[in-house]
Formats: C-alpha cells, structure tokens, sequence
C-alpha cells in the first residue's frame, strides 16, 4: 500500500530543512523591487480583525505591542487567548463552523496540512504580491530562514510537495530541541554533557544526587501520548538514530530495526534516570519540573524553556544551568524535530485585507526584534539574529556566554520538518506516541508495539 | 356548589387544556433536543470528517470499525469499572458520613453546611484542584504520605493508579450527593420502629443492620441510579485530568468520542461511539429505574 | 454499670470525633489548600516540601480579574473576567428562562391530576441520562448552520438541558407539600387556575423556587461540556477561562487557584447561606 506513494514521493519534496540562521545572514538574498513605495497603511482604517492565539510567551510579547499597530493602521484588534489543547480544539471546530470569527490564528505547518486541505486556509502570496498591500523591499521576504518560510508551503497534495505550492502561513518563531543540564551537579558526581546516547546511557545509573528540596532525579523530558512525542522531543532522538517516519522508498519506518533501539534506548534511559510518573509528563511538567532544580539533565527539551529557566522569578536553577546539542545517535548523526509557530489567515475571513496589513506588519523586521526582546524565541529571520540588541539578550544565557546561543545555532543546522504533509498526521503520530508509551508501561515488547502501530498507520494512510 | 367548583378546576376539560398548556412550552424545548439526536443518529452512518466537506452514507461501517478497534472495548470497560467504583465507593462512604451528620452533636451543623460544598464546585475546577495535589514529586499528597512513614503514590500518572485515582476525585465532588440524600433517608425513619427496637435491646449495630438500612434501600438505589448515569458519561473530571491517559487507562467512551471528534475531526465515528454509550446509559438507569420504582411501589403499599 | 456507660460514651465520643477529622480531611482540605495556593507566590508554590506558611499576595487575583500589565497596556479585558460575565449571562439567562417556563409545567404536573403525568415526570428526568455529546456534537453543526453557534441565545437555549429539569423536579416537589386546601380557598373565590398560581401558590412556594434556581445556576454554571462545544470566544464560560489560565510558559498554578475560587464563588455562597434550602432542593429534585 505505502509502495504506490513511493514513486510520487520525492525525498526533498517531503521534508525541509530549516537551514541554519548563521548560514541565513549570509543568504539573506532580497526579492525587493525598488520601484515599491511604501504602501497606504491606513488604507482599512477603522475595521476590525480578531485574532486566535495559543498561550506562549509570543502572545505575551505581542499583546503590548498591539496599540502600536492600531495607531498605524487605524484597525483595531481584538483576540482571544487559549490554552493549546482547547486552543486547537476550539479552532477546528470554528474553522469547520466557516463563519470567519478569526480573521487569522496562531497554527503550525502540522496543523495547516489538514486547514489546507479543508480550504479554510487564504493561500499568503496573492497579498505578498500586492504592490498596493504590501511594501516589497521593507518587508524583505528573503530575510526569512528559506527552510522556515518553506515550511509553510504546501501543494496540498497528500505526502509530498511541502516546500512547494501556496504560502499557508508566515512563520513567527521557531523551536529545536536540545539538552539543559545543571554543571554544579554534573562537576560532582564527576560527570561530564553526554556527546552520544550511548554516554548518556552509560552514565543514567548515576544520575541522581540529594539537593535541599529532597532528591534530584536524572533526566526530565516530556512523554506524554501525544504527536509531540514522536514529531519534537523524541522524535529529535528517533531521527538522530535514522529514523524518519516514511524513508526515502515511501516504506513506513515506524518499526524499523532503528526505530526499534531508539525507543528500546529511550525507554530504558527513563526507566533508569527518571522518576515514577515521567511516563505522563507533558511539556509544561517537563519545563517546570527543571525550572525548579529538581532533576539533573532535560533531554531533548524545546530549547525556548530557556528564557524560564533563566528567569529567577520562574526558576530556582537561574545561575546554574548549562545547555548542549543533543546528543549524537549510534552512526555519529545528529538530527533534530523542528517546530514553526506561524500566523495563518482564514479563507472565511471578512477583512481579510485587513488581517493580511496585521499579518505584514507582526512579521515585519522592526516589530520582530520587538517581540524577540519580549521574549519571543527563536528568531526567524536573518535581521533579528543580527540585531544586536537580541543578540545580547540571549548572550548570557548557559554556563558560559554565548552558550546558548551556540546551542541554538547547531541546532538549526540539522533541524527539519522530516515528515510527509497528510491532514491526518496528527492522528498517525498519536497512535505512534501510544506504541512507545505501551513499550514504557511493559505493555508487550517494543518490536510488536511499533509494528501494531505502523501497521495502523499504513491503513489510515490507506483510507 | 364550591365542591363542584373544586372538581371542574381540577378535572374539568378546560382546566385539563390549561394545565397541557402550562405543560407544553417545557415539553416543546425538552423534545425538541430529539432533532439534534436524531440527526447524530443519522451521521453516525457516515464517513462526516470536520475537514471535508463531503460524506458518503456507510451504514453501520463505522460499527463495524468499531468492534474492530481494540482500544474500544478498552474504553467500553474502563466506562463500566468506573462505574462500578464510584458505586461502590461513594454509597459506603456517602452512608458512613450520613449516620455521623445524624448523630446530634455540637459540630454536626458546621460540618452539615460544609459537606455539599464539593458538590457545588464546577468538576472541572475539582479535576484541576486535585491534579495539582497529586503531582507525584511536587504534590502535597505524596507529601504527607510520606509525612506518615507511608510510600508516595504515582495517582494519575501511572495506568495501574491512574483510575482510581480519577474515580477519587469523582468520590470528593458526588459522595456529597449521597450524604444529603441519606440523610434525609434517615431522617424519614419512623421514630416509632427505632424505639421499639431500642425497647427490645438492640444495640446501635443492630439497629442499624435492621431497621435503617432496610429503610434505605430505595435511597440507596437512588443514589445508585443518579451515580451511574452521571459516571458513565462522566467527562469534565477526567478531561482536566488525564484527559484519557495515561496510556488509555482513563479512556472512556465520553472521552474516547470527545477525542475522535474534536481531535482527529472524525465526526461520523464520533457519533457512532456516542450512541453506543448513550444505549448503555439508557439500558442501565432503565433497569435502575424500575428497581427503584419497585421500591417505592413496595414501599407505600405496605 | 456506671464505669462502663462513661467508657462507652468516650468510645463514643472518641469514634465521632475520627469521624469528623476524617470528613474534615477529604471534604475540606483540597478546598483549603487550593485556597492557600491562590495566595501564593510562584516560588512558594513550586517549593517542595510544600509550604503551609508564607506571605500571602493578592497577585493571583488581580492578574485574573485585572490583567497582566501587558493586557493593560494593550487595552483588552482580561479573558477570565469576560468569561465571568459570560457565565453570568448565560446561567442566569438559562435561569430564568426555565423558571418562567418550568414553574407553570411544575405546577401542572403537581396539581392537574393529568393522565401520564408521571411518565412526564420520567421523561424528563431522563434527560439527565444520557451523554451529553449525543446532542451537543450534532447540535454543534445545527448551530453553525442557523447561526446559533457561539451565541447567548443559543447557549441558554443549550443550557435549558440542564436547568429546566432541575427547575420542573424540584418545584413539582415543593408544590406537592402545600396542602391543597389553599388552593381551593383561591378557587372558591373564583380565582383561575392561572390567577391561583401567580397569587398563591408562587408565593407560597418562593423559598422552593428560589432554591431551585440556585440550584440550576450552580449546576449550570459548573457546565464545561456545552461551552467546550458551542461556545467560542464571544461566549466562553468561566470553566472554559480556568483550563486556560493553564498557559505555554508555565502552569501558572497561582493563577487558576484564583481563578478556582472565584468559579467556585457562587456554589459556596450557596452552600453557606442558603445551605438547609439547597439540600431540601436537592433532595427533593431526586427523591419525590
């Protein structure tokens, strides 16, 4: 069954690479035309958008931002704020309802391959063409990371052409994956950052130490039974060892023999290090249970928590935290998931003019670098990296300065989106993230677990 | 005169009209949430997806689907345990803590007061209350556990401990339920039956085991037959909690349906899992019904 | 004799009183905890062991009900406050909706002596029992066809699910307790059967009605499942408001104690103030 989406599968067309952003400054390649004036900003003056947002520190950044935008332009805005479950939730059953109450919302390339599908998507380049909307050579649009931007296009054509097609959303940051660690614990025990998962392996027997608040368990990581496991966290893991969910033949590589010692790997090193109940822990228990000191190592952690641990009102660990790449799979190779938080625009909309001048403005360079230094990470164009303001805001972060930031970069060099576009991928990787936590539960084997689950997933694909 | 007056205001033709028409706009709005059943009785026999604008009639396809699905009849058994515990833990409990309210003593107004207080809490609130308090590292119950020398509890987040630990927070908001409903049971005892039983010298235990609990078994099939139907679609406490997981260990139906619809956009399959609960629902708390209705029925013919 | 009499009323003071401690325990210990977390700090929260002393601030509650200073800084209300005002519409429009209607149908199923009353009284108790998805999920693409989606009308009309039973079973309980001798004073008169309700029944019964309306506020107001469907951002309810204060960057824990509390606002008033009536309420809405 996959072997008929075999020949239609183009590997490059499949998944994209986000391109590192130290490579981007010097891409940085312009699609300005300098016939462009600026364009009427009040042109929509007095109407109206509404906007969904997902809980995140770019909503708050954003939020104070927003007075700036209606004095521009003369539109007000207005948004609602949710949580991310009942956020995505609540935007399928608006964007199915077709009544247009977002003009635009906070999604993700994931989220837009079923959006897109449905035609509840306004493809972006008719309004980026748009002398009359949009400013060309202000806006810069080659000043996005190209991996990032493309991540958002798509054929719509179920399994490939992703990179290619409409532009569905504009990318607003992006996040990797990669270790935190706390040095002060490490230097005792006599320990030193994990350079493979073969290390970590070795030393998770002797991750653990007595701190002031009782013990200090080994390593915190999310692994709850959602995509996120198997597409982020895990998933950096997974490809790291050579997984990716459909190889370059288009045959399933869910229970593949890589798949198979990665999640043997993964599960063991949670067993070991990590406390009873790691098997439950969502992102929010992972950041929180290392923001406040009580485990050593957060693997594979999305590198934005940064800002929280960095922030002693938030973190009990703020002067005592490192961060490294993650760690480098049995064949030295080291990959990484990638997620893209993206403002994308209803086709039900009303103002949708309106929406797209919100939408040019908020991914603008100037209101970019305001909401980076709002606390709105990772950076997605080549103009914010470079900013010197960023760029010293994040200096001190990690053991060292600098730390983080070159985490970051090495990290953006082998990120990607490596899985093929469907509108029901999130439904596929649920039911992968339940393989590998039955093989966490000892509920059978690990081989029979995945390869239920890849067989599951051949037939959805099959539908 | 005024007796024939009483008589056709109470069962005259007109009046009868009048009482229908004092009846019916209620009736009208109760019935009328037939059309949206009947028509997720029809898209239950779909392929309806939210993202496509297409269905095609698949008849009972979905069902079939269904049987098929292992995690389905997990689910289906996870509904049925759960509520079989929140039975068989909040009717002793709810009991336990009504003959205590019944008992005169100086705090029983105080504490009478402060029992239904769960019960008015929004469950959902409840879910998270307690979610809070039974993190595993950072909660305050594994806390005092541990306080009293006893070993820490993996609550919601293991799949052995994650149920009963769900259907504990159900005990804390429901058994309230209960306690006010057995109350008032106890307080319907005759007075007369109790003395008798004292004058012939039976102990509190005694009087317990024959004369109230016999005199509380309507109530107790009531509280049976409200705590069924309310926990076998029980959705908001385990949707703040668990949300199913982990694992599928707090799957049920309510929850699994809640997920295919507004998660995977798979409205047609949805609705299939919707109606098979609701004819479990409908069965039971029928056959709770009519035992209770026999209850009663025993009950004033003596 | 004596000896063992006082023995007895010790180990009959002595059970009592674990039996209170116990109820005490699990009754109210999560309230008063989640009660203490609302005045915390964030690091008093997340401090382990958890603290039971700590300098209280009003921080939860005022980002809540206020807004962080971003969202003052913008302009916009606070999503839990519009939720609480939304909650209010919606509960209390549903309220009393269902008191204008149930009263009378109360009435008539109390007095009018009709055929297959009680079969009426069954019906609509059963619809308590059944899942409330195998209306509202069709109910969900009705609305978005007739435009009700997202609106108050069509959430108090959603909400009469809940609260015209409630209104209609526990006021046919209360009128079945006054003593039909009343009545027939008004008849004799000459009053209707209209005229008999409004000026003497109603009045008779107002402490029954009042706490059947109570009653269905709270359970309406406790409602996640309707709003988890049917409402969108222009209606969103305040259990909806709580699952949000969970957020990206942290569970801010502090904040939804708060937002706790005030949701639970209006059932403890209820079970404080009116508590005798509410359990009367309750009781009668089940048993009669």
């Amino acid at each position: 069954m996959q072997r008929k989406h075999s020949r239609h599968t183009g590997h490059l067309a499949r998944s994209t690479r986000l391109v590192g952003f130290a490579a981007v400054a010097a891409v940085g390649l312009s699609v300005a035309n300098a016939a462009y004036a600026e364009i009427d900003w009040m042109q929509q003056s007095g109407s109206k958008i509404n906007l969904l947002l997902i809980s995140h520190p770019f909503v708050d950044s954003l939020k104070p931002l927003l007075p700036e935008f209606t004095a521009k332009t003369g539109i007000e805005v207005t948004f609602e704020e949710l949580a991310e479950q009942p956020g995505f939730e609540k935007l399928l059953a608006d964007l199915s309802s077709g009544t247009g109450t977002y003009d635009a919302f906070m999604t993700s390339p994931l989220n837009n391959w079923q959006y897109a599908t449905a035609g509840w998507l306004e493809a972006l380049d008719g309004f980026i063409d748009n002398p009359a909307l949009t400013d060309a050579e202000a806006y810069d649009i080659g000043d996005f990371a190209p991996g990032i931007l493309a991540s958002g296009r798509w054929t719509r054509e179920p399994m490939k052409g992703i990179g290619e097609g409409s532009l569905w959303g504009l990318p607003i940051n992006f996040e990797t994956y990669q270790l935190a660690y706390r040095p002060s614990i490490l230097k005792e025990l006599g320990l030193e950052v994990p350079q493979t998962y073969a290390d970590l392996l070795a030393m998770a027997p002797k991750l653990k130490a007595e701190g002031p608040n009782g013990a200090i368990y080994g390593i915190i990581t999310r692994f709850d039974k959602y995509w996120d496991l198997p597409y982020l966290t895990f998933g950096t893991m997974l490809q790291s060892y050579g997984v990716e969910m459909v190889d370059e033949e288009g045959n399933l590589q869910i229970c593949s023999p890589e798949s198979i010692a990665a999640t043997t790997d993964f599960v063991e090193l949670i067993r070991t290090a990590s406390p009873e109940g790691a098997g439950a822990f969502t992102w929010d228990q992972a950041m929180q249970g290392f923001a406040s000191g009580q485990y050593i190592i957060s693997l594979d952690e999305a590198n934005l928590f940064a800002p929280v641990y960095e922030d002693p009102s938030q973190s009990a660990i703020s002067d005592d935290v490192g961060y490294a790449p993650t760690p480098l799979g049995p064949d030295g190779k080291r990959s990484a998931g990638a997620w893209v938080w993206s403002m994308s625009m209803n086709s039900a909309s009303k103002n949708k003019d309106a929406a797209w001048l919100f939408l040019e403005w908020l991914t603008s360079k100037e209101t970019m670098i305001k909401t980076h230094l709002g606390g709105n990470m990772n950076p997605v164009r080549a103009s914010a990296w470079a900013n010197p303001d960023v760029a010293a805001l994040v200096e001190s972060w990690g053991e060292h300065p600098g730390q983080y930031r070159e985490v970051a970069e090495e990290m953006a060099k082998v990120a990607g989106v490596n899985f093929p576009p469907h509108p029901e991928l999130t439904r596929m990787l649920d039911r992968w993230a339940e393989a590998i936590q039955q093989s966490y539960f000892d509920n059978g084997n690990v081989e029979e677990n995945l390869c239920a689950a890849q067989a599951d997933v051949a037939r959805m694909l099959g539908n | 005169m005024s007796g024939h007056d009483v008589e056709a205001y109470r069962r005259g033709w007109r009046a009868r009209l009048t009482y229908w028409g004092m009846l019916v706009p209620a009736l009208v709005i109760l019935f009328s949430s037939l059309y949206p059943f009947l028509q997720g009785i029809l898209t239950s026999l779909t392929n309806r997806k939210l993202y496509l604008q297409t269905e095609d009639f698949i008849g009972l396809g979905n069902f079939e689907t269904l049987i098929h699905t292992p995690l389905f009849w997990t689910a289906l058994g996870n509904t049925l345990i759960y509520a079989v515990l929140v039975v068989v833990i909040q009717i002793p409990l709810g009991l336990g803590f009504a003959l205590l309210l019944d008992v005169p003593s100086r705090v029983r107004s105080f504490f009478r007061t402060t029992v239904v207080l769960p019960l008015l809490v929004p469950p959902v609130v409840a879910g998270l209350m307690w979610k809070t308090m039974m993190q595993p590292q950072s909660g305050v119950l594994n806390w005092l556990l541990q306080a009293v020398g006893l070993p820490p509890f993996s609550w919601l987040t293991d799949p052995s401990t994650a149920l009963i630990s769900v259907v504990l927070i159900d005990a804390w908001v429901f058994t309230p339920f209960a306690v006010i409903i057995f109350m008032a049971g106890l307080q319907s005892v005759p007075p007369e039956i109790e003395e008798a039983g004292r004058v012939d010298g039976a102990n509190a235990w005694q009087i317990f085991r024959l004369i109230r609990l016999p005199w509380l078994v309507p109530y107790i099939v009531l509280v049976a037959l409200f705590r069924v139907a309310d926990s076998l679609k029980q959705l908001e406490i385990i949707y703040a909690t668990t949300r199913g997981g982990p694992l599928n260990a707090t799957r049920t139906l309510h929850i699994m349906a809640y997920e295919e619809a507004y998660r995977w956009s798979n409205l047609g399959r949805a609705m299939a899992i919707v109606f098979v609960l609701w004819l479990i629902c409908y069965l039971i708390s029928g056959l709770l019904l009519a035992l209770w209705q026999k209850q009663e029925k025993a009950r004033y013919a003596v | 004799m004596r000896s063992s009499l006082t023995a007895r009323k010790t180990a009959r003071t002595a059970l009592l009183t674990i039996g209170y401690v116990l109820m005490a325990c699990f009754v109210l210990f999560p309230i008063v905890w989640i009660l203490m977390m609302s005045f915390k700090q964030f690091g008093d929260i997340i401090a382990y062991p958890p603290r039971f002393l700590f300098s209280p601030t009003l921080d939860n509650y005022e980002q809540i009900l206020f807004g962080s200073e971003a969202e003052q800084a913008a302009g916009q209300m606070p999503n839990f406050l519009g939720n609480l005002i939304n909650s209010i519409i919606i509960s209390g429009g549903a309220v009393i909706v269902s008191t204008l209607i149930g009263v009378p149908a109360a009435f008539a199923l109390a007095r009018g002596a009709l055929l297959g009353a009680v079969h009426v009284r069954f019906t609509v108790l059963s619809f308590r029992f059944g899942p409330e998805l195998a209306i509202i999920l069709p109910l969900f693409l009705i609305y978005k066809q007739i435009g009700l989606y997202d609106s108050y009308v069509g959430m108090i009309l959603v909400h009469q699910l809940i609260t015209l039973p409630l209104v209609i079973l526990i006021t046919t309980g209360f009128f079945r307790e006054v003593p039909v001798e009343i009545e027939e004073a008004a008849v004799l008169d000459g009053a209707g059967i209209w005229s008999t309700l409004i000026r003497v029944l109603v009045p008779t019964v107002m402490p029954g009605i009042a706490s059947a309306m109570i009653i269905a506020f709270i359970f309406s107001w406790n409602n996640l499942v309707f709003g988890l469907v049917l409402a969108g951002g222009e209606t969103r309810p305040v259990t909806m408001g709580i699952l949000q204060a969970m957020t990206f960057d942290q569970i801010r824990w502090g904040q939804m104690a708060a937002a706790a509390m005030v949701a639970a606002v209006p059932g403890m008033i209820a079970a404080v103030w009116f508590q005798s009536r509410i359990i009367r309420g309750l009781t009668l809405g089940a048993v009669k």
